[in-house]
């Protein structure tokens, strides 16, 4: 007799990118107490795809979550550094800012996520930080 | 109030990831006259303020 291997459905990290977008994508125009933008659904297309074909699988994931403006923000909290990209999906940019809660220190710049140097700059930034978080 | 007085805010679902806030919470927008509306936790506890 011969068995079939069981086949084990794959977890889904509970901060998967794509899962949390897919959320967001229910957001309807007025979201936030009446304002804000929802997302648009290309916008979002377009980081879902881009994310999952150039972030690393072995650095930690960002929390997820929408801006007032249809933006879409990502969050690390890796001690002592936050970490946020506030991106344009629209144009394709991002505001990249790092706090040290250590040392009160922080910067900011734009990237283009259109250009693969934009998301180089994130994933040399997220690396850095996660190096010295542990 | 004092230092150790608790301040209460409400927060969107969606600003909210398990568990996680966005720390857009502490950053008030000009539909708060760029200040932080914040319920004084010495007059009004948690529930109240989110039941308001």
């Amino acid at each position: 007799m011969t068995t079939e291997p069981f086949l084990r459905p794959r977890p889904v990290d509970p901060l998967d990118v794509p899962a949390r977008l897919d959320e967001l994508r229910l957001l309807k125009d007025g979201w936030f107490e009446g304002h804000g933008s929802a997302p648009t659904a290309t916008g979002i297309d377009w980081l879902s795809d881009r994310f999952t074909r150039t972030y690393p699988e072995d650095l930690p994931l960002p929390f997820v979550y929408p801006t007032p403006d249809g933006g879409i923000r990502l969050e690390w909290s890796l001690e002592p550094h936050d970490i946020t990209l506030d991106i344009d999906l629209a144009k394709h940019t991002a505001s990249l800012h790092e706090l040290n809660l250590a040392s009160d220190e922080d910067q900011e710049e734009k990237l283009n996520l259109d250009e693969p140097a934009g998301w180089g700059r994130l994933i040399e930034q997220i690396q850095k930080a996660t190096e010295g978080s542990s | 109030m004092n230092s150790g007085t608790l301040l209460h805010r409400q927060v969107n679902p969606s600003w909210v990831q398990q568990g996680r806030v966005t720390s857009q919470v502490f950053k008030p927008t000009p539909k708060d006259n760029h200040r932080l509306s914040v319920y004084d936790g010495d007059q009004v506890t948690a529930l109240q303020a989110w039941l308001h």
